[in-house]
């Protein structure tokens, strides 16, 4: 078989099997047709082709029934006669601190449904944006006012970030300029970044947000912060952050919350629940950098400031060593003058007392030597007394003499030999 | 979770400032004042390591969530 004859065999087999394929399908319909389903069944196929059918539509509250739990709407097309009936969860009203009221422009997500029980098809709300600011911001003041009470806003719950952040999970758009601005301003410190692409406008944004804040509190336990940040906005852009159900997530998480939302004067309900607010997203790098840009700075200083003290302080000692010395040393000569004068003093005053004694022995001593002197046996023998010796006895009384004794007469300047002639007593 | 605890870098830093407070007082004891300079120089030597790692790492986590 040539080679034309093959691809022509080929093309003959494909067309075939489309043919046979298409039969089929017509035989499958045909089935389905004549298929007799139960209303319950019916209804339940056609929810199944319509609520995967998420879509978001805009249009204006003609009519507002509220009940306890839920609330029935309808949504009017703005130029044409069409409306939407709507149902959403009174509960999700309150979670954007939305009062329904006629005439109110809304953006609303959600699917279709076809409720069994009536068989009439609702929209089923999931999430609502307000158009109008007026209204947005009476939902925000209404909301804000309802958490506050609750203690959502309280400054002894909020938590301190940890000095040094190491682990960051970061939570926001991948589009948006607030990632860029915050990694831009975050610096290089070696720093570990979890990053959670979230909507962060939009109905699927408080779902998304939500769910990555769950998400890092139960599967990155290492993370230091959490940081969810978007760019500026008008109000009805930043609805996400000022829903309930972020609030309420914020306000759960055990990992603390940094916030920076839109600009300065964009305080969100979300900013409020926060451990602790920025300003904006370069504003929330700054507050984690900040700490480490010091730490880099001071580093370089710190040893140098540790050694130039520990010199100081010998030095001071040193010089408190040598004054001490200095004392003592002045202190000793003191104590030594005042010694050495006190001797002197001493010295002085036992001179002089020594003196004075001295010139009252002189003078006793001269008082003594002129009574010897006047006692002196030789004053007498000048005076022409003598002494008269008999032998070696010297003669005290006449009646120690016998006529015709030798007696030796000791004058002043010599002596005489006598004899005794005759010897008379007085009064004889 | 990371911020119940200080990390290992906080703790050594803050050790580093507490050792530069101490020297900061008027009277110390030299052989103490060795003792914590020692002490310092490895705080020093610890800290600048981690302050030397300069490339952050970025990880995306459940790509779902943005869906």
């Amino acid at each position: 078989m040539s080679a034309d004859g093959g691809d022509k065999m080929q093309l003959g087999l494909g067309i075939g099997k489309l043919q046979d394929k298409k039969g089929k399908e017509k035989k499958k319909d045909r089935r389905q047709r004549d298929r007799v389903l139960s209303v319950a069944e019916f209804v339940e196929e056609l929810n199944a082709i319509l609520t995967p059918k998420q879509a978001i539509v805009l249009g204006e509250v003609s009519q507002v029934s509220s009940r306890n739990s839920y609330t029935f709407f309808y949504l009017k097309d703005k130029d044409k006669e069409v409306s939407l009936n709507c149902f959403v969860w009174q509960r999700r009203l309150e979670s954007l601190g939305i009062d329904l009221r006629k005439g109110m422009e809304l953006k609303v997500s959600g699917f279709p449904k076809i409720y069994p029980r009536t068989g009439s098809l609702t929209f089923e709300v999931e999430g609502i944006g307000l158009i109008g600011e007026g209204d947005s911001k009476i939902a925000f003041e209404k909301l804000k006012a309802r958490l506050e009470s609750k203690g959502y806003f309280a400054p002894e719950r909020k938590r301190p970030l940890p000095p040094f952040v190491d682990c960051i999970g970061l939570i926001t758009s991948r589009y948006a300029d607030a990632k860029t601005d915050f990694l831009e301003h975050l610096g290089n410190f070696g720093l570990q970044i979890y990053f959670a692409d979230v909507r962060v406008e939009g109905s699927r944004a408080v779902k998304n947000i939500v769910q990555a804040i769950k998400f890092f509190n139960e599967n990155v336990s290492e993370v230091d912060v959490l940081v969810v940040t978007r760019g500026g906005g008008n109000l009805e852009s930043l609805q996400a952050f000022n829903s309930e159900d972020v609030a309420r997530a914020v306000y759960g998480s055990k990992i603390p919350v940094l916030t920076g939302i839109g600009h300065e004067a964009d305080q969100t309900i979300t900013d409020l629940v926060a451990d602790v607010r920025a300003s904006t997203p370069t504003h929330a790098a700054r507050i984690l950098s900040d700490p480490w840009k010091l730490a880099v700075r001071e580093i370089k200083t710190i040893r140098g400031e540790m050694l130039v003290n520990l010199q100081k302080s010998v030095a001071n000692r040193q010089e408190k060593i040598e004054k001490i010395g200095l004392d003592i040393l002045t202190t000793f000569r003191k104590a030594q003058n005042e010694r050495q004068q006190n001797l002197d003093n001493l010295t002085g005053d036992l001179a002089t007392s020594f003196g004075k004694q001295l010139e009252t022995i002189k003078k006793l001593f001269q008082e003594q030597k002129e009574k010897l002197e006047l006692a002196s046996p030789l004053n007498r023998l000048r005076q022409g007394y003598s002494i008269v010796k008999l032998g070696d006895s010297v003669v005290h009384s006449v009646r120690q003499l016998s006529v015709n004794d030798i007696l030796k007469i000791k004058l002043f300047e010599g002596m005489a030999v006598s004899q005794v002639k005759e010897v008379r007593s007085d009064g004889e | 979770m990371g911020n119940e605890n200080k990390s290992e870098f906080a703790q050594n830093w803050e050790e580093l400032k507490a050792v530069n407070d101490w020297f900061r007082q008027q009277d110390f004891d030299l052989e103490e004042g060795l003792e914590k300079l020692k002490l310092g120089e490895e705080l020093v030597k610890k800290c600048q390591k981690r302050l030397e790692e300069i490339d952050n790492q970025f990880t995306e986590v459940e790509k779902s969530l943005g869906r």
